[in-house]
């Protein structure tokens, strides 16, 4: 009951302000603009005119599989860092404002202020991932050959865990840090080091987070959902729990204003 | 690249161009609604229409003044 | 009957004692005005008494079983901020439903108070279109749609106008009577006007806490003016015959008594006026204001 009124509360004030309408859209053109640069990247060059007459500009074929894939990658890059932006002030904001003191006078569950939140944007990131991953598949079709609607599925599904992930991130710095710009710095420099230890050890760390988009390319180009995919959405899940936890209680702690 | 022949380049295109201008339009008309604005509303005018997809991000996480 | 109260609260930050070892109790169905200059930690007491700041030590008991005492309490703090992109009408009725209201009783109570503090006809409009008084009657609403049994206010009306401080003033007069309201002013008179009971903070600490009755006889200035018709050095010399009369003063035609007690000279004084037929035309015990009544608190 109260979960929904702040649940709620959120959805509109991402409605009114037009969340709802620019980053579904943002993302849409983030996920088809590589694919199609792709597509059409030999029929540039030859308009460019510089090229020998009777050169012939051999691309590498590209599946549907490996188009999709550039899409999830143009998603892990700015699809994050756009979520990441709309939610920096999701806590911060209102306290710096004042707002906090005259809701959090009121009998609020902590667990449900914090929660409410993120399930709001968690619901706007899917919604927005699902719309841009859908337009990506079409063209994956249109131009590279047929992706089957399951793996088109299980990726979305799949990937979603990570957007959650990073939302989580997100709102756990914001329980703590003084404003925005300093949960932005927090978020991207730790989404770095991760994608750094990645770099560095993730071969050897078969359920590492980073290793999502690995794997869902192996899925992609296997059809198969292998144990290690499994392992890392599991182990990316109970991250996502324990930072949701960790937030709830250093929020309880906090002095709000 | 015989998809060439098949496929019109303008209507492969047209999505993406479609999606571009609502994105555009939703921008300059919350800019036209919003009272307060970080900076003069003729620079972020400019920036939305000129810089494409990059300019309404911006106008949207930056150019609007918290309520 | 008491509700609620603080227990030797201290709150530092660093090496300042903002509050410093507060103790008082509050009762049910009183006005309780928190007097006491800028900076003197009242702000500080509410935060606490409301619970979004903790004591560093001592603490606030609330006699209730409830478990959250949020729930209990009504809060506007001194520069209420709001969702500004709500509208009032929805603002109201998101308070409403935080307190566990539910939505047929929340839109209810909404549209009573939305009247009742007069901000109805703005009540489709977004709040950052809302006037400093408009927002701050807004704030009174969402403070009492959960009819609270204690009603905390923070400078409620030192922000407005005359007129709307007389409006905010009459609101909270009228609330009196359903439940326990605390506000903290630095402006006496207003406390004067609506409070049955005082507690003057001062750098931290608690000078007093009474009722206005009760200070206003400790602090009494015991001093009596009177007028006659008629030679007034006469009746001089006959007042300074009486015992309770220490010093008799003539200021502009009136006589400037000071009393050992007000009571006792009061009764002699007009005896006085009945057995020798004294034409007195005036008679006046000088009020202590709150204003005195500070001052004089602070200096001890």
């Amino acid at each position: 009951m109260q979960w929904m009124t702040l649940f709620n509360k959120e959805m509109l004030e991402n409605w009114r302000n037009k969340k709802w309408l620019w980053v579904p859209l943002v993302m849409m053109i983030v996920t088809i603009m590589d694919p199609i640069s792709y597509y059409f990247l030999p029929y540039i060059l030859e308009n460019m005119g510089d090229m020998p007459d009777g050169a012939i500009l051999e691309m590498p074929a590209v599946k549907a599989e490996a188009a999709f894939m550039m899409s999830i990658e143009s998603l892990s890059m700015y699809g994050a860092l756009i979520l990441i932006l709309i939610f920096m002030g999701t806590i911060t904001n209102e306290r710096q404002l004042g707002i906090t003191e005259l809701i959090l006078a009121k009998p609020i569950d902590y667990r449900n202020y914090i929660t409410a939140k993120w399930a709001a944007y968690i619901s706007l990131a899917i919604i927005s991932l699902l719309v841009s991953l859908s337009m990506s598949w079409y063209y994956t079709n249109l131009l590279f050959g047929s992706l089957s609607i399951q793996l088109f599925i299980l990726t979305v599904a799949f990937y979603s865990v990570w957007f959650i992930f990073v939302i989580s991130l997100t709102i756990f710095f914001n329980t703590f840090c003084k404003n925005a710009g300093l949960v932005v710095a927090c978020t991207i420099g730790s989404l770095f080091s991760l994608s750094g230890i990645n770099a560095v050890v993730g071969y050897r760390l078969t359920w590492f987070p980073n290793q999502l988009a690995a794997h869902l390319n192996e899925m992609l180009l296997t059809s198969e959902v292998s144990g290690a995919l499994l392992g890392t959405v599991g182990i990316i899940i109970c991250l996502i729990l324990l930072l949701l936890t960790v937030s709830i209680i250093i929020f309880q702690r906090k002095e709000l204003i | 690249m015989e998809a060439f022949n098949d496929l019109n380049l303008f209507q492969l295109l047209v999505p993406l161009i479609i999606i571009q201008f609502i994105l555009v339009i939703v921008a300059l008309i919350d800019l036209i609604k919003r009272e307060n604005t970080l900076g003069p509303k003729w620079m972020w005018t400019l920036i939305i229409i000129f810089v494409t997809t990059l300019g309404p991000i911006i106008y949207f996480v930056v150019g609007r003044k918290h309520d | 009957m008491t509700i609620a109260t603080v227990k030797n609260v201290t709150k530092s930050y660093g090496s300042t004692d903002v509050l410093h070892n507060v103790s008082f109790s509050l009762t049910k169905g009183n006005c309780i005005a928190l007097i006491g200059p800028n900076g003197a930690g009242k702000t500080t007491l509410i935060r606490i008494l409301i619970g979004l700041i903790k004591p560093t030590a001592g603490q606030c008991h609330f006699s209730t079983e409830e478990k959250d005492i949020r729930s209990l309490i009504g809060y506007l703090p001194q520069h209420p901020v709001f969702h500004s992109w709500m509208t009032g009408e929805e603002f109201l009725i998101y308070s409403a439903k935080l307190a566990g209201i539910p939505p047929k009783e929340a839109m209810i109570r909404t549209n009573d108070l939305l009247i009742r503090v007069g901000i109805d006809n703005a009540k489709h409009k977004p709040i950052r279109t809302y006037s400093g008084g408009m927002k701050q009657r807004l704030g009174i609403a969402q403070a009492i749609i959960h009819r609270p049994m204690l009603l905390l206010l923070d400078e409620p009306v030192s922000a407005l106008d005359p007129l709307g401080r007389r409006e905010v003033l009459d609101l909270l007069d009228s609330l009196k009577t359903d439940m326990t309201v605390l506000f903290s002013t630095h402006i006496l008179s207003d406390a004067d006007e609506v409070s049955d009971d005082v507690i003057v903070l001062h750098e931290g600490k608690v000078i007093e806490a009474d009722s206005i009755h009760t200070l206003r006889k400790k602090y009494q200035t015991t001093k009596i003016e009177l007028t006659f018709d008629g030679d007034i050095t006469k009746y001089k010399n006959a007042l300074l015959q009486l015992s309770t009369v220490t010093d008799v003063q003539i200021i502009r035609q009136t006589l400037h008594l000071t009393v050992t007690d007000i009571t006792d000279a009061r009764k002699e004084i007009l005896e006085s006026v009945r057995d020798f037929a004294w034409e007195l035309t005036s008679f006046i015990i000088n009020r202590t204001s709150l204003e005195d009544l500070f001052m004089k608190a602070v200096q001890q």
